[in-house]
């Protein structure tokens, strides 16, 4: 090509468009996160999600999927209000509490932390990660730690600003069940046909076939690339519309 | 007058795409956002060439990405990597937004300094201070793969420039994008060359690249044009095969630019025989 600056140009744009068109064709195109941790490598927990993976993007859902932590409990332990605490991003604390009295940061790293605590599994904290003093009662009332854990934890923990978080955490600490029928990412097939969900109802709504019985939420929205906020509230009012 | 042309069409598409991206990023975590063709609500990282550099330590040692960092940066990390085994690093100079925002203030500079831009700094200075871009580079990859995390966003003036409405910025991002700023009213291209570490990492594929720029001694008048037209402050009239590791492949030294002596200096394959005798 005699046109040198023509032929620059064709280099450029073919190889970004060739990169792209191949990886999209093979599936490899992504431009978020799966939403699915890395996981432990070695040890005893090998195989299991890694909790210092999770990352501010990652909606309280994505957490419930990946580490069977219920988002309407991580809501009430942050203080943060909603009537979707599922759809809520663990980079949303930075935002709403910003810096704490004492010049403490609640961020996506307690989260992790909250997590690591909630399923036993160990995760290196940061060394100024500290937890709300709702959060270390919730994992005390779960029975998530211990006596003398909760001490521990309570020495640098922080009172949230929102006494309406108090609140609404008296009331999930008083249930001390996640509530009945609420979908969630680790919710079955066989779970929403045992609530009245059909497969007619699902096709309407979605377009695609439901799951087998034991496929969960999470799995067929990571399938259909379909955002788990969005299966998740319109299944909810399947649900609820049954009930 | 051609290839400038090119290249500025080039570089405004790329511009104006990533500035979509970035506002359309925004959008979509408030709910709204227009669809950009293939991208979608791409963040910013996800696009970025260099994400694809600084997390193959993590890729290789624990299969999965550094925070911010997705399969998309890998790809296109490659696909820059490919061009400039071909044609040398041409992303900076047709492509990275920020090379073309450095280019545009540069602009201004020359029309209020007239001849005394591109002065301030003496080029002795200037070859030591390119060596300053290596170890950025070496700091962010070392750094990266030691925390998991995407440190040189919070120094990077290119992402303070394109995220300046997000309050995700950190100050000394901000500190950065204003020095830069500052700079290329003097100098062209001062984050490229003394220290961004995707350029020292492209600029690398200078040493053996397919296609370099080359000077052919013999029809060469030493009008020293190219040497004032190149942005990196190479000085091509002294050379035969450019293999500077600050050279963009912008074009602008060539004959279909600067050089007024045809097929003189040229983007070029270049025949074993003249490699051996270079
Ligand atoms: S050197 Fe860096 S800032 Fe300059 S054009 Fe290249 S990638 Fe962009
Ligand atoms: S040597 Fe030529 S191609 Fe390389 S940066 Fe300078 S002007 Fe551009």
């Amino acid at each position: 090509m005699r046109n040198k600056a023509a032929l620059v140009a064709a280099v450029l744009v073919l190889s970004l468009a060739a990169g792209y068109g191949v990886s999209k064709a093979t599936g490899y195109w992504k431009t978020k996160g799966s939403k699915n941790p890395i996981k432990i490598q070695k040890g005893e927990f090998a195989g299991e999600n890694d909790p210092g993976d999770i990352r501010g993007s990652y909606s309280f859902d994505d957490i419930d999927a990946a580490f069977g932590v219920p988002p309407q409990m991580m809501a009430a332990a942050f203080g943060l209000k909603g009537d979707n605490p599922g759809a809520l991003q663990a980079k949303s604390l930075e935002t709403t509490w910003g810096e704490l009295e004492g010049g403490v940061e609640i961020g996506t790293d307690a989260v992790r932390l909250f997590t690591a605590l909630w399923t036993g599994i160990p995760y290196d904290m940061e060394e100024t990660t500290v937890l709300p003093e709702a959060a270390v009662e919730i994992l005390e009332t779960y029975n998530k730690i211990d006596a003398q854990k909760a001490v521990q934890l309570r020495i640098s923990a922080v009172k949230l600003p929102n006494a309406a978080a108090g609140e609404e955490l008296t009331d999930v600490t008083e249930d001390h069940e996640v509530p009945d029928r609420m979908v969630r990412g680790l919710t079955t097939f066989g779970d929403l046909q045992d609530w009245g969900v059909t497969e007619e109802m699902w096709l309407e709504e979605f377009g695609k076939p439901m799951g087998s019985k034991a496929d969960d939420m999470k799995d067929w929205a990571d399938e259909t690339e379909i955002p788990m906020s969005e299966i998740k509230s319109a299944v909810q009012e399947m649900v609820d519309s049954g009930a | 007058m051609k290839t400038e042309r090119w290249r500025r069409s080039i570089q405004i598409v790329f511009f104006v795409l990533i500035a979509l991206i970035a506002v359309n990023h925004t959008l979509s975590e408030s709910g709204a956002s227009i669809p950009i063709p293939f991208l979608a609500d791409a963040s910013l990282h996800a696009v970025c060439p260099f994400g694809g550099v600084v997390t193959i330590h993590k890729l290789v040692t624990e299969g999965g990405f550094v925070q911010k960092i997705h399969e998309s940066s890998l790809v296109l990390g490659i696909a820059v990597l490919v061009t400039a085994f071909l044609v040398g690093p041409a992303f900076c100079g047709w492509i990275c937004p920020f090379g073309t925002f450095q280019e545009f203030v540069s602009k201004l500079g020359r029309k209020l300094l007239g001849k005394r831009f591109g002065k301030l700094i003496p080029k002795k200075l200037d070859r030591v201070l390119k060596y300053l871009r290596y170890a950025v580079l070496i700091w962010v990859v070392v750094m990266t793969a030691i925390s998991g995390k995407l440190i040189f966003s919070d120094y990077d003036p290119y992402y303070a420039l394109f995220q300046f409405w997000t309050g995700e910025v950190a100050i000394t991002g901000f500190v950065a994008l204003g020095i830069v700023l500052i700079m290329s009213l003097f100098v062209e291209r001062p984050f490229c060359r003394y220290a961004c570490p995707y350029g020292a990492f492209l600029g690398l594929t200078n040493l053996f690249r397919f296609m370099p720029i080359r000077r052919k001694a013999s029809t060469c008048i030493s009008c020293t044009k190219c040497d004032k037209a190149c942005p990196m402050g190479i000085e091509v009239s002294n050379k035969t095969i450019i293999r500077d590791p600050s050279c963009i492949s912008c074009l602008l030294c060539t004959s279909d630019a600067a050089c007024p002596v045809s097929g003189t200096v040229e983007l070029k394959v270049i025949p074993y025989k003249e490699l051996k005798d270079a």
